[in-house]
């Protein structure tokens, strides 16, 4: 019977596929089903898909047949051949399309240069290294005239066909996407994620804050849209871009979030947005200000909107959501936002509560959390999270694990998982009072600016000892700031499976050699110290302390701390800074610190970093930015390159054919049933490799697997970026957007 | 309370409610069968021990946090789900023909919370999450004469497949 019902299927699927006699029909996987062969496929990249569609001649049949398999497409950094060939597959079924690159994203932050926005005043870095030979692109290669014109013609002709569009909005000619092509109507949209991209291309197209006004004309939203057409639109992902609140892309929305729309939008007109999509079942706001983003807005000549208290400000029903992430770094914006919010079916609200004072009225039942108990009384979880600020306990950490668990806290339930990481980093506000804060980035990269996050290691440490399980849990900690040694003292004597340490204090080295005794933190293994000013052969002596006390490190990074003179006083930062290393290593002490650490897993040779910021700068690359951005020389200069490139005639109508084939779409939309949409929580990279495999123990002698802190968001500089070299690493942009 | 299931070996399995309803089909059938025991023609003995040994794992999982039933992009797979899967590919792929009939998602789909209509668009979609997971990370950075090889799948393309296959690998490696 057994045997018999499946010959009978493996029959029906080989005749279903229209391969009548074949010997495939003995092996095992054949008895799968299409549709169960397509879901298979559906979860590989796209790279295995190609590989899959050439293994025998009935997945071939079935994986061409099966045009979602062949929707996604990245225009900034596939091929034109690889678009071309994707488009002809697809054939007119809504388009995935993504304008970014996240390995360039990785890289540039690897190289410390600004990815987006710009995190420190435009140029500061100045020129890059150049990327990898075949690794890296800059977000749009002009360099080859033909691959661009074809790229940019195409995704013209394309966007209109989206169901999930994935771009960073670029206001020069670096992007594919501009805020011209948010006017174009969306038939098919489902899913929309924007990002305001103000990276300076460090392939040449300069300064942005040199040109303020120019910029700024190009940073103009659209009146409405695109034109009011988005029938199907229902995720909505915003960062530095802000629809006014009665505009139509709203209407049917069920997941939202904004991030940083505070420059242009109020909270009360934030509310009034809400208010305007009752379906919501998913709300992410986002606004924390970090010095990322304060730094690049004086930069487009924008400061931020405040609260004023005298606002009126509605009340808002959302009768459907579920969940809710608010981050709010301003502490009077945000007992005001949660009051006004209405949401009887709230699931699991995620709290990120980045500022210290937050948390101060939380200990003291104070305003802010006698708000968040009056729009929450109904849910049972609660999780808190700060960032940007000072403090960090949340589950977020580590979105593998399991089994949460819960601690009581006055009545609350405060979900501190395992792994639960503590990243008290510089302060998100140079000096506390942000109204008036004068935009000074050297009071916040520099250790002095007034603010002692002591108080809130301390307020973790009382939360965490209620709960008495997690302190030896930690694997993964960073401290910033300056501390009172018994803080230090009792963190390390107490995390006994610390694995990797964060320092990014200034006299971080002191800390250690002062805190962290030989049995300390016998696993620890990574170690990243930033803002680096000892001199190298102290680092070196502690490093052999260690290693003679039989608790060797396994990999260390020193990021030496830069600090920053404004040239001539200008505190404009229009021109380049003047850079002034704190340290400095010699050979001898480099041989001394590698002889000191444990010898790295195989393939990973480098266990040692010296980090140093190269401040260079080229003064014609302003002369550059001045070429970019005009509207009216850019059509004639098109022309003028689609003649250079001989991309005229026949050629020039075979990607005509090929582009308006697709966009006859827009007409038969109902002729197609809807691809499943592609999930927005991912949260493991495409590139991240498999894990385990069926049929392959690990073996006892597989050395310890590299830690991961993949999943952490780095808050900024590049404290976390690189924890593990292998592990992709998404800053934010892409599907995990919607953590 | 428990409920009896036959087989299509006609073995009968004594479960555990909470446990059933892990099962879409099951929890369906339940309602209409009353006490009698439910036949399950399409699922053998062995499959079926196999299942409900994941559903009595997963029994007192929470329920997954809100989602729109978009099916997640991760391969990722925790450590017992691992084991339980690490059978031989015949095992495997009657696991996921199995929790298909079954409609068990990702071999475990419940979200009783949500409505009926909307699990049932969930359970919709084929096979067992865990099932299809497993069989792309078997895929998953391989050449197609490894996935071949791996398969125990015959090379059965016309030499004209075979050109057209060749001019691919043109494109394919691009960026």
């Amino acid at each position: 019977m057994d045997e018999q019902t499946r010959l009978i299927k493996q029959a029906m699927s080989s005749l279903l596929s229209g391969i009548g006699n074949d010997r495939n029909w003995f092996a095992p996987i054949s008895m799968l089903m299409d549709d169960i062969l397509i879901e298979i496929w559906m979860l590989l990249p796209l790279r295995d898909r190609i590989s899959a569609a050439q293994v025998c001649q009935r997945w071939r049949v079935v994986a061409l047949d099966t045009k979602s398999l062949w929707t996604e497409i990245n225009i900034e950094v596939f091929s034109s051949r690889k678009i071309t060939a994707l488009l002809e597959r697809s054939g007119h079924s809504p388009l995935t399309i993504t304008a970014g690159n996240k390995k360039l994203d990785k890289w540039c932050l690897n190289n410390m240069v600004p990815p987006y926005p710009t995190p420190r005043p435009s140029g500061l870095f100045g020129q890059p290294p150049m990327p990898p030979p075949g690794q890296m692109r800059p977000p749009v290669d002009r360099t080859n005239l033909k691959a661009y014109f074809f790229h940019q013609f195409t995704f013209d002709k394309i966007i209109g066909r989206a169901e999930r569009l994935e771009a960073a909005v670029g206001v020069d000619k670096s992007h594919y996407v501009t805020y011209r092509t948010l006017k174009t109507p969306m038939p098919y949209l489902k899913s929309l994620v924007l990002r305001e991209d103000t990276r300076v291309n460090p392939w040449g197209a300069g300064s942005i804050s040199a040109n303020q006004e120019k910029y700024r004309k190009y940073r103009e939203m659209p009146d409405i849209f695109f034109g009011g057409v988005t029938p199907q639109l229902r995720e909505v992902s915003f960062t530095l871009i802000h629809a006014p609140w009665n505009d139509p892309i709203y209407r049917d929305l069920t997941r939202l979030k904004l991030s940083t729309t505070r420059t242009r939008a109020k909270p009360s007109e934030m509310l009034r947005l809400l208010a305007n999509c009752p379906q919501l079942v998913y709300l992410g706001i986002h606004e924390t200000m970090s010095p990322i983003v304060q730094n690049h807005l004086p930069n487009l000549g924008e400061t931020p909107i405040y609260l004023d208290p005298t606002e009126e400000m509605d009340m808002v029903f959302l009768n459907h959501l579920k969940r809710f992430n608010l981050e709010e770094s301003d502490a009077a914006v945000f007992p005001k936002l949660m009051s006004r919010i209405r949401a009887p079916v709230l699931e699991n609200p995620m709290l990120l509560i980045p500022d210290t004072s937050c948390l101060m009225d939380y200990r003291d039942g104070g305003k802010p959390y006698e708000a968040l108990r009056l729009s929450f009384s109904q849910t049972t979880g609660l999780q808190i999270t700060g960032n940007h600020g000072q403090l960090n306990v949340s589950g977020v950490g580590n979105r593998r694990a399991k089994s949460p668990r819960f601690a009581r806290e006055d009545g609350w339930s405060v979900c501190c998982r395992p792994r639960t990481r503590v990243i008290p980093t510089l302060p998100a506000y140079a000096n506390g009072n942000t109204t008036n804060a004068a935009w000074n980035p050297v009071a916040q990269l520099h250790p002095s600016s007034g603010i002692n996050p002591l108080c809130d290691l301390l307020q973790f440490l009382h939360v965490m000892e209620r709960t008495g399980v997690v302190y030896s849990q930690i694997e993964k900690l960073s401290i910033a700031g300056t501390m009172d040694g018994t803080v230090y003292r009792s963190v390390f004597s107490r995390c006994f499976n610390l694995k990797a340490l964060v320092v990014s204090t200034a006299g971080g080295l002191n800390v250690l050699k002062e805190y962290m005794q030989d049995r300390h933190c016998p696993s620890l293994a990574w170690l990243h110290l930033e803002r680096y000013s000892e001199p190298a052969n102290e680092l070196a002596d502690w490093l052999e302390l260690r290693k003679q006390s039989g608790h060797p490190l396994r990999r260390v990074i020193v990021s030496v701390h830069t600090i920053l003179h404004p040239p001539n006083g200008n505190a404009n930062w229009n021109f380049a800074p003047v850079a002034q290393e704190s340290s400095t290593l010699d050979a001898e002490t480099k041989r001394r610190i590698e002889a000191a650490l444990e010898p790295g897993l195989p393939g990973r040779t480098q266990r040692f970093e010296w980090r140093t910021a190269r401040p260079f700068i080229s003064p014609n690359i302003y002369d550059l930015a001045s070429q970019w951005d005009e509207e009216e020389e850019e059509r004639a200069e098109f022309e003028k390159m689609a003649t250079q490139v001989g991309l005229t005639g026949e050629s020039m109508r075979s990607v005509l054919d090929l582009t308006t084939r697709g966009g006859e779409a827009m007409d038969i939309v109902d002729e197609y049933p809807t691809p499943t949409l592609l999930p927005l929580n991912t949260d493991v990279s495409e590139e991240e490799g498999i894990h385990t495999s069926i049929g392959s123990p690990v073996s006892p002698e597989t050395p310890i697997p590299p830690l991961n802190l993949g999943n952490m968001m780095p808050m900024y500089g590049q404290t976390m970026t690189d924890f593990d070299e292998d592990e992709e690493w998404d800053f934010g942009f892409g599907p995990s957007m919607w953590l | 309370m428990s409920i009896t299931i036959v087989t299509s070996d006609n073995e009968q399995f004594c479960v555990e409610k909470l446990v059933a309803q892990r099962i879409a089909l099951i929890e369906d059938m339940v309602e209409n069968a009353g006490d009698r025991p439910i036949p399950l023609p399409n699922v053998t003995a062995s499959v079926l021990r196999k299942i409900l040994e994941y559903c009595e794992h997963h029994k007192n999982d929470p329920l997954p946090p809100y989602d729109d039933g978009s099916r997640s992009r991760t391969t990722h797979i925790s450590e017992w789900d691992q084991k339980f899967i690490t059978v031989d590919q015949e095992m495997l792929f009657e696991i996921i023909l199995a929790a298909n009939y079954l409609e068990m998602k990702p071999l475990l789909y419940v979200r009783l919370n949500v409505p009926r209509v909307q699990c049932l668009t969930a359970c919709n979609a084929v096979a067992g999450d865990i099932g299809c997971k497993t069989v792309a990370n078997m895929i998953k950075g391989k050449s197609p004469e490894e996935i071949r090889k791996l398969f125990n799948i015959v090379n059965n393309f016309t030499p004209e497949e075979e050109a057209q296959i060749r001019k691919e690998a043109e494109w394919a490696e691009d960026r």
